[in-house]
């Protein structure tokens, strides 16, 4: 039995819908995110399930109990905030025990806990520090340690990585995960950062307009996206019109509004026929990049010149054109050392696999 | 830029014009009670001299503390009662003489010219002279409270609550003749007064539940027995009559035991600036037509010889009917303060103030 | 060479300043000081004694008006506070946008007049002839017209709300700076409003609230129109006293003793006020 289960939520504020009839199962021990753009109603969803905001229909079920009408200090699950939240006038062993003494904890247990939760988390005495003391890092644990020290059911967490500067945030998205197996409670965690979110997550549900788009694993969800949108904001991808030309069975070959016909393959029920609108998408990672025409069996294979290097390390990119439709493509920079010497205008020959591409008919999903 | 000049070169001039103007037009800032300088009478002097008449409203120690202040600067005419000049000049040098010479003396009820001039004395150098006079007796609203009569009578059981007085020298010595004492007798005796101060303090400590509150100002007095919160109280006469008009049960009632008479003066404070003009409004206000609009407009009378045929006929009933001749007879003028005593008195009216 | 660190700019700028700390502050003070140290010998002749001061504490009037007036300050600030913390929370934390300006512009009217007009305000409410006695008595809930005005309790009532705005404006500051997400994190973490009130609010607004009680205690401790028009006959403040000493007694000597006791225990609270919250005086004053 999930340990966490909610069905058709709705949150409205005045006439717009923030959270729109959504349904969820989190497994017992999972980790498990909610990943959509800023504003798309991640946070208003979880305060639902903290308990700060009351659902206008549907309910929460914690441990196949009604959470309706429950305070936020009754129910079996903790918050992480945005900004953590953290008490100033307190130090770091009273940020922790706060919870603790609300349940009457005798003081005895309540040091010996604190101080366990903090070797757990690698703060082991740092209890008497001020917050300010500590750098973001340490905060975060902090606010981590403060809520499992409480063995919640469900420990919710909201965007907590955000305010971390990039390398940190790198480092922390394995130290969650790590905290997570270790003390084996249930997240539910919540990002705009679809690196996060695939990085950490045992489970993903992609958030669009206060709606849940997919839900799945990681590989689902990079591999086999569900819907355009999916497509679009998980990973990169080259996103191209088009219309179908010709179908048969599962193959279908779309042509490009710039002119590239492209061989792809439909997913089971996609709908579309020729000369329906659709989108294509096909990840930079997907396309081989050579210097020669190397054959092989990929069904779409190509000449383009390169219009553009973008270096940004090992995420590098070219931009490509197609010399006979002027289609633009996005491919990653092999750094091998042949490429080295990759300049504007040079030659270089694509290939990639028709069930490499993912296919959606325009306004209708698959 | 340059209209930027300009603006400022004429926002100096305008200055200087007006400040120029100001000190052209001459002015008398005068340190007087409410009612003494009706706005009539500044309009009629200003039309007869040109001279602008700047009112400040005060009291006998407030007009001391501000001269003290100054030593005698900031007004150019003060009206302090005639026995609270001659120890406050001995003290603090706040007066300059007056010169008789440019004093209309024919103006004056000639009595109450020389028992002022005597008492504000010091050696040969005379430094007040009369102006406004009445006395502190009883206010009594006659219907709600028609026992009283003298002063003691308002710690009548009776009463309780609905009585008031201030909690100032007058009331000390008021009580102290209602108690059978002379405390004017005893002003050169400290022991002997001490000993009165001490049994009106007495008395006006038990008599303290009986008030409704210490009066502070004629206008909240007077608004007290208005409301009908208060229905005696002791006060000054030209309120008695003020109300009198109003409601015709209420009046000023001239104690058994006397009513307190007091003189309010002229005086010059020593850094006075317009001299000439304060001898202009003396001779102005004293005028017989001049003194009777001041009557009129605020039920006090004055030491203006003949102003009293000039005042209207209820106003002179009223007088009469307060103040039969025995009870002018009796009427306890007040000596010239000497110096400590107002000490002593503070203390007991500090006392009275924080019993409980 | 380190005097050029502070060029003539810096100088001709704190000019003014200094001025105005030397002319107006401190002047006054050490004249204060020195008229309280000195006794009349004789018609205009003084010398050196602390008699002024024998006499504060040897006269039960005066040092029991003094404490009074202490005590009844104290209590003035607590009630302040007590009512304007919770105006204050709802204002700063409950409310949004336009109804929390017009709340707070509500706050303000008051001090549109004034004080004396407030304070004449209370009293044509409180008297006996007054709208509050008149309307108990149409309601029927008292027979006989009921005097509220010319005690204690009217002093109270006139002190605290005169000194309500300067307690609801640095407490509405310091709360509204109070993250919403901390008292959200308290309930989370199983608290209820008693403690998150003791354990989060209270010591966020610690530096709002000694400084409104700075403020209210000061301003009480030198009121004179309030207790003294609302006091009626039992008013007894303490600047009642100095004011009676310099204008109707003349006693310019006392009222100066009188004025540096209470500038002494003014500044006492305060230093206690700090000490006892922990909190530093340019914490407090800089909200
Ligand atoms: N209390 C509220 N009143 C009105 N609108 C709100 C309120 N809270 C959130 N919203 C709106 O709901 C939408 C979703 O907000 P939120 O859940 O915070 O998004 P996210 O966390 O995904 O960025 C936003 O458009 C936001 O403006
Ligand atoms: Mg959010």
């Amino acid at each position: 039995m999930p340990v966490l289960e909610c069905a058709s939520l709705t949150k409205r504020f005045a006439d717009f819908t923030a959270v729109d009839n959504v349904s969820m199962a989190v497994e017992q021990g999972s980790f498990y995110s909610i990943l959509g753009p800023s504003g798309c109603g991640k946070t208003t969803l979880m305060r639902m399930l903290a308990g700060f905001e009351r659902q206008d229909s549907g309910n929460i079920r914690i441990e196949g109990k009604s959470m309706t009408g429950v305070a936020p200090n009754r129910r079996p699950v903790n918050m992480v905030f945005q900004h953590l939240a953290l008490f100033p006038n307190m130090s770091v062993a009273g940020n922790i025990a706060y919870g603790l003494k609300r349940r009457n904890t005798p003081s005895a247990e309540r040091e010996r806990r604190v101080g366990e939760v903090l070797e757990r988390v690698g703060l082991a005495g740092s209890g008497n520090k001020r917050i300010e003391q500590l750098s973001g890092g340490q905060q975060q644990r902090v606010a981590i340690a403060r809520c499992l020290v409480l063995n919640p059911q469900v420990l919710l967490l909201d965007e907590p990585l955000g305010a971390l500067d990039l390398k940190l945030r790198e480092h922390m998205k394995i130290e969650l995960k790590r905290l997570q197996s270790a003390f084996g409670t249930t997240f539910i965690y919540i990002t705009h950062d679809q690196s996060e979110a695939l990085v950490m997550s045992d489970r993903v549900a992609v958030m669009n307009h206060g709606r849940f788009e997919q839900v799945g694993s990681p590989q689902d969800l990079y591999y086999r996206p569900g819907s355009a949108f999916v497509a679009g904001f998980v990973g990169d991808n080259n996103r191209w019109q088009g219309v179908i030309e010709q179908r048969v069975g599962a193959k279908v070959r779309v042509r490009t509004e710039q002119g590239l016909p492209v061989e792809a393959q439909a997913a089971a029920g996609f709908q579309g026929g020729v000369g329906d609108a659709v989108e294509l998408f096909v990840r930079p990672e997907a396309i081989r990049v050579q210097l020669q025409d190397g054959g092989g069996e990929a069904e779409n294979r190509l000449q383009a010149r390169v219009i553009e290097i973008v270096f940004d390390g090992a995420r590098s990119r070219l931009q490509l054109r197609q010399a006979d439709s002027a289609q633009e493509i996005l491919v990653n920079l092999p750094h091998t050392p042949e490429f080295a010497t990759l300049g504007p205008g040079d030659r270089l020959y694509l290939s990639w696999h028709a069930h490499q591409c993912s296919l959606f008919t325009v306004g209708a999903g698959r | 830029m340059k209209s930027k000049v300009t603006k400022l070169a004429g926002l100096l001039l305008g200055v200087a014009a007006v400040t120029s103007l100001q000190v052209q037009a001459e002015t008398l800032r005068l340190l007087t009670w409410g009612g003494y300088a009706p706005q009539e009478v500044i309009e009629l002097f200003q039309q007869e001299t040109g001279i602008e008449v700047k009112v400040t409203k005060s009291n006998n120690e407030d007009m001391i503390s501000k001269l003290r202040a100054t030593g005698g600067a900031g007004f150019d005419l003060a009206q302090p009662s005639q026995d609270r000049i001659s120890s406050a000049q001995a003290e603090f040098n706040i007066y300059r003489p007056i010169d008789l010479a440019r004093i209309k003396s024919d103006l004056f009820i000639p009595s109450m010219l020389e028992a002022t001039v005597k008492n504000t004395s010091i050696g040969d150098k005379v430094y007040g002279v009369p102006h406004v006079w009445g006395t502190s007796g009883l206010v009594v609203n006659r219907k709600a409270a028609p026992d009283v009569r003298d002063y003691t009578d308002l710690c009548d059981d009776a009463l309780a609550g609905r009585v008031s007085y201030r909690l100032k020298r007058p009331t000390l010595i008021a009580f102290a003749f209602a108690l059978g004492e002379d405390p004017f007798a005893a002003y050169g005796d400290r022991a002997q007064y001490a000993r009165i101060l001490e049994k009106v303090s007495a008395r006006l400590t038990e008599c303290k539940p009986n008030v409704k509150k210490y009066w502070s100002g004629s206008d909240d007095l007077l608004n007290l027995i208005r409301s009908g919160e208060v229905v005696a109280a002791m006060a000054w006469d030209a309120g008695g009559w003020k109300l009198n008009k109003e409601d015709p049960d209420t009046t000023f009632v001239a104690p058994k035991s006397g009513a307190l008479g007091w003189i309010d003066t002229f005086a010059l404070p020593r850094k006075s600036k317009a001299e000439d003009a304060a001898y202009q409004w003396i001779n102005f206000v004293m005028r017989p037509d001049i003194a009777a609009k001041i009557t009129a407009e605020s039920s006090y009378f004055t030491a203006s010889k003949g102003a009293s045929a000039l005042v209207e006929k209820e106003q002179t009933r009223r007088f009469e009917e307060s103040f039969p001749q025995a009870a002018i007879d009796n009427i306890k003028w007040y000596p010239p303060v000497p110096a400590g005593l107002e000490e002593m008195e503070g203390k007991v009216l500090d006392r009275i103030k924080a019993h409980r | 060479m380190k005097r050029s660190q502070f060029g003539l700019g810096f100088w001709l700028l704190l000019a003014p300043l200094l001025l105005w700390l030397v002319l107006l502050i401190l002047l006054p003070h050490v004249d204060l000081l020195l008229i309280s140290l000195r006794l009349r010998s004789g018609p205009g002749t003084y010398r050196f004694s602390l008699h002024h001061y024998a006499e504060f504490f040897t006269e039960p009037l005066y040092w029991r008006t003094f404490l009074r007036t202490a005590i009844m300050s104290l209590l003035a600030t607590l009630l302040t506070l007590l009512i304007a913390f919770p105006l204050a929370y709802y204002i700063a934390k409950m409310m949004r946008g336009r109804a929390k300006q017009l709340l707070f512009l509500l706050c303000l009217i008051p001090f549109w007049v004034s004080e004396l007009v407030r304070t004449y305000g209370w009293m044509i409410l409180l008297r006996e002839s007054g709208v509050v006695s008149g309307l108990l008595q149409w309601s029927g809930l008292t027979g006989a017209p009921l005097e509220m005005l010319y005690n204690d309790a009217a002093i109270m009532v006139g002190l605290v709300y005169t000194a309500m705005l300067f307690m609801v404006v640095p407490l509405i500051t310091t709360l509204d700076s109070l993250d919403d997400s901390l008292i959200e994190a308290g309930y989370d973490l199983g608290g209820n409003g008693w403690n998150l009130l003791w354990e989060v609010v209270v010591p966020h607004a610690m530096p709002g609230i000694v400084s409104g009680c700075i403020v209210v205690f000061m301003l009480t401790l030198g009121n004179y129109l309030t207790p003294t028009l609302l006091g009626g006959k039992d008013s007894l403040w303490f600047t009642e006293q100095i004011y009676t000493q310099f204008i109707t007694r003349f006693n310019w000597e006392q009222g100066s003793a009188f004025g540096i006791l209470l500038l002494l225990l003014s500044s006492l609270m305060v230093w206690l006020g700090l000490r006892l919250s922990g909190q530093s005086f340019t914490q407090v004053m800089g909200r």
